[in-house]
């Protein structure tokens, strides 16, 4: 998928940002290494396994960073978008695949799409819909409630259609 | 004088249970080490001298013949070279155990480090976690460091207190960083839980608990796996074959000895396991000192809502989340004397008393008896006078019975001071709690309870120690030895160890109300309890006699293959049962002396105004009638912090 290439990465880590800084604050000084630690491991069920250890304080739980839901939220509706627009522009090539999908992220500069005459493409009612699903899914897969990962993804669907 | 203010008992006034289960793992490791070495010594002493009998000096005359006499001493030389192989067994055993739980204790740390990856926390990876940690630190006023670790791969936001004396550390968990930073007070009750570990002394008890639990079961297994070797192995006639062990111990004996040594292990486990629990309820109690009573409520209380987590703590090497929250809430349960600690208690009664003191001073003196032989027949051909000569003989059989007294002494002293040092002590800290609590009901009812306990352990360390006199048992199953004499002395036994032990425990509540009771101060007593102790087993030593009479007796019918008399060993008992009564009534009256006389003597003041206080006893609970301030101040936690 174009969400592992280095440009990839860099739109996951970018927009994930802006969601934690209204969602989590409290972790924006480690986002980093949760970034680095996803791109290490991005299973779910792998991440915050507890280990039974007798001779810790027998609190110990599993805890997940909102900051990893919210990068895999990211990366799933950047995967999801990839799709979709491979599915529309099959003929027209990679580049302008990258290009609809920054758009579509507000990710484009305004400066950009003056210059070369285009609008700005926007998300249809039913898309947003469809990514606020694929959101969802795979929030849920974190152990989150249901409540919990509509509220994070209504941010990230927030964040990239009022940039 | 008033009413004291509603305050918290300091669960760390006096010595604590985790110390008493410690206490009784180290002494369950030895004393089960030192009978199966000398089951395993006499085993191999039996296989090698199977039906071996040495001339003795039976009538004046023997002594003409020099041949004999030199057969005799020969003889005696023989049976001394015999004890000792025993006891290297047991001496190797012994000595295998502290070897290699001390080497596994001194390189826990190393491994604990490889093997979670862990990595030092330095303050530019994250100085908000450090600082907080460090201030918490400060809370302990440790005298060294206290190191910061964090696993590289666990997202769990558990965190495990380890380390060396003066080198400890603290490893947290990746997700503590995240539960720092989403529910900072829930990190902080953790990590004070950890710290709490530390301040109570407790990780160096608790690796070396869990070092020796392992030695012991590596020396159990390796010791099994010889056995089998060379058992069943027809490796030469030198090496004891399974054909000649069953010429000597039938083989029931062999199974029996099997079940009696794995029961022992789980005895051991249970012991370890409980003294794994009872730790966390201190520390949680010391963290709730420090302000975190809410907070790990909180925490424990969302570990109750998640099934999974219940699940896994279903084989108990935590406490059960109900306890710790009940703990919590009334700090003054860690006062309670546990069933389970007279229980262990009772269990090792047979392993320490009977299978390790009596033995280790039977066997000494044992050792003593031909050295005394060998001195009396030796010195017949010195040319000296007659007189000179009886005067070295009556000399050597002086020292010998000096020796012997000695060693009784020591051996069973020692045993009674470590009961005292944990039962005992567990039934002082519950009398001086009801004294503050002001609860007289049924104090000395309830003692029966665990003397009840102690006498059931009692008769399951009596069938699972593995030298004992109830190795006959398999002849029994057999059929070839009557049951009824051992079923009649093991229900005395066990009858009178109940009434035994209530008598034993009602002195240690008796005395301790009085002596603890009219402590006052604003620390707790450093040394006080220490006489108490020593007294109690005093006690004990009389008291128990009729138990370790009781067992002399059963291991004579067992030797004697079922010979029962049963006029002879019981009236001897009852004879030994009334000089344990006398003894007891003669020390209890002394005791209560003393501190009548101590009591004349003391003038009691107010620890804070200095104001001379009316009452000379029972001050615990009471205020001083000038400054109204607690008098018994050691028994409370001082002010506890907030920890916002």
């Amino acid at each position: 998928m174009w969400s592992n290439t280095m440009e990839g990465k860099k739109l996951v880590s970018e927009i994930s940002k802006s969601v934690v800084i209204e969602t989590a604050p409290e972790e924006l000084d480690i986002f980093d290494e949760l970034l680095d630690d996803y791109s290490e491991d991005s299973n779910p069920g792998t991440n915050g396994h507890v280990r039974d250890n007798p001779l810790s304080s027998g609190l110990d739980e599993r805890i997940v960073a909102i900051t990893t839901i919210v990068i895999a939220m990211v990366k799933a509706i950047l995967d999801f978008l990839t799709t979709e627009s491979i599915k529309v522009v099959e003929a027209e090539g990679a580049e302008i695949v990258k290009k609809r999908i920054r758009d579509l992220l507000g990710r484009n500069k305004k400066n950009d799409r003056e210059l070369s005459g285009e609008e700005k493409s926007t998300f249809e009612k039913d898309q947003l819909n469809q990514i606020k699903k694929v959101a969802i899914k795979r929030a849920v897969q974190f152990g989150i409630s249901r409540d919990k990962a509509e509220k994070l993804a209504l941010a990230i669907i927030g964040t990239l259609t009022l940039d | 004088m008033t009413k004291p203010p509603t305050a918290r008992l300091n669960p760390f006034a006096l010595p604590t249970e985790t110390n008493a289960l410690f206490i009784l793992l180290l002494s369950a490791a030895v004393a089960v080490l030192f009978n199966t070495g000398f089951t395993i010594g006499t085993w191999y002493d039996n296989l090698q001298s199977a039906g071996t009998s040495y001339p003795r000096i039976e009538t004046p005359a023997d002594l003409e013949n020099l041949s004999y006499v030199k057969e005799v001493i020969k003889g005696n030389i023989e049976a001394e070279k015999s004890l000792l192989l025993s006891s290297f067994y047991q001496l190797s055993l012994l000595l295998l155990l502290p070897a290699i739980a001390t080497c596994l204790y001194l390189i826990y740390p190393s491994l604990l480090r490889k093997r979670r990856g862990l990595q030092k926390l330095k303050r530019d990876r994250d100085p908000k976690m450090f600082d907080e940690i460090g201030k918490l630190i400060g809370l302990a006023k440790p005298a060294r460091p206290i190191g910061i670790e964090i696993e590289a791969t666990s997202d769990s936001t558990g965190a495990q207190a380890f380390g060396l004396p003066g080198r400890y550390s603290i490893c947290f968990g990746k997700g503590s960083r995240l539960l720092l930073r989403q529910r900072r007070l829930h990190f902080k009750a953790i990590a004070l839980h950890e710290i709490a570990h530390i301040a109570n002394g407790d990780v160096p008890l608790t690796y070396y608990a869990i070092s020796i639990w392992i030695a012991l079961i590596a020396e159990i297994m390796f010791i099994s796996a010889l056995y089998l070797f060379f058992n069943f192995t027809p490796l030469s006639t030198t090496v004891p074959t399974i054909t000649n062990l069953i010429d000597v111990f039938p083989p029931q004996t062999i199974y029996l000895f099997i079940v009696q040594f794995w029961t022992t292990v789980i005895i051991i486990s249970s012991i370890l396991a409980s003294f794994l629990r009872t730790r966390e309820l201190y520390a949680d109690s010391r963290a709730a000192q420090w302000g975190a009573q809410t907070a790990l409520s909180e925490l424990i209380q969302r570990n109750q809502a998640d099934v999974r987590v219940r699940l896994l703590h279903g084989w108990r090497l935590h406490p059960a989340l109900h306890e710790r929250l009940f703990s919590l809430e009334n700090p003054e349960v860690l006062f309670k004397a546990k069933g389970h600690i007279a229980f262990f208690v009772g269990v090792l009664l047979p392993y320490t008393l009977l299978g390790g003191a009596f033995f280790i001073a039977s066997q000494l003196i044992w050792f003593g008896l031909p050295m005394t032989n060998i001195v009396i027949v030796g010195v017949g051909f010195i040319p000296i006078s007659e007189t000179v000569r009886s005067i070295i003989a009556d000399v050597a059989v002086i020292a010998m019975a000096a020796f012997a007294l000695l060693i009784i002494v020591v051996c069973f002293l020692s045993v009674a001071y470590m009961i005292s040092g944990t039962l005992g002590v567990q039934i002082q800290r519950e009398a001086i709690a009801d004294l503050a609590l002001k609860n007289r009901a049924s104090g000395y009812q309830k003692l029966w309870k665990h003397a009840v306990l102690v006498s059931m352990g009692f008769v399951l360390g009596l069938f699972t120690m593995p030298v004992n006199g109830y190795q006959w048992i398999a002849d029994i199953l057999n059929g070839n030895i009557s049951y009824s004499p051992f079923v009649t002395l093991t229900v005395f036994l066990a009858l009178f160890t109940i009434c035994a032990t209530w008598l034993w425990l009602v002195y240690a509540r008796f005395f301790s109300r009085r002596i603890f009771g009219s402590y006052i101060g604003t620390v707790p007593p450093k040394i006080g309890w220490h006489p108490l102790t020593l007294a109690l087993s005093f006690v004990l030593l009389f008291l128990y006699t009729p138990v370790v009479h009781g067992y002399v007796v059963i291991l004579h019918v067992g030797h004697d293959s079922g010979y029962y008399d049963p006029g002879r060993p019981l009236s001897s008992l009852v004879f030994s049962c009334l000089f344990a009564l006398i003894g007891y009534i003669f020390l209890f009256c002394i005791t209560w002396l003393l501190l009548k006389f101590r009591q004349f003597f003391r003038k009691s003041a107010c620890p804070h105004c200095g104001f001379k206080t009316r009452a000379r006893n029972m001050m615990i609970g009471q205020t001083c009638e000038k400054c109204g301030k607690e008098l018994g101040t050691w028994l409370y936690m001082s002010k506890i912090i907030d920890l916002e």
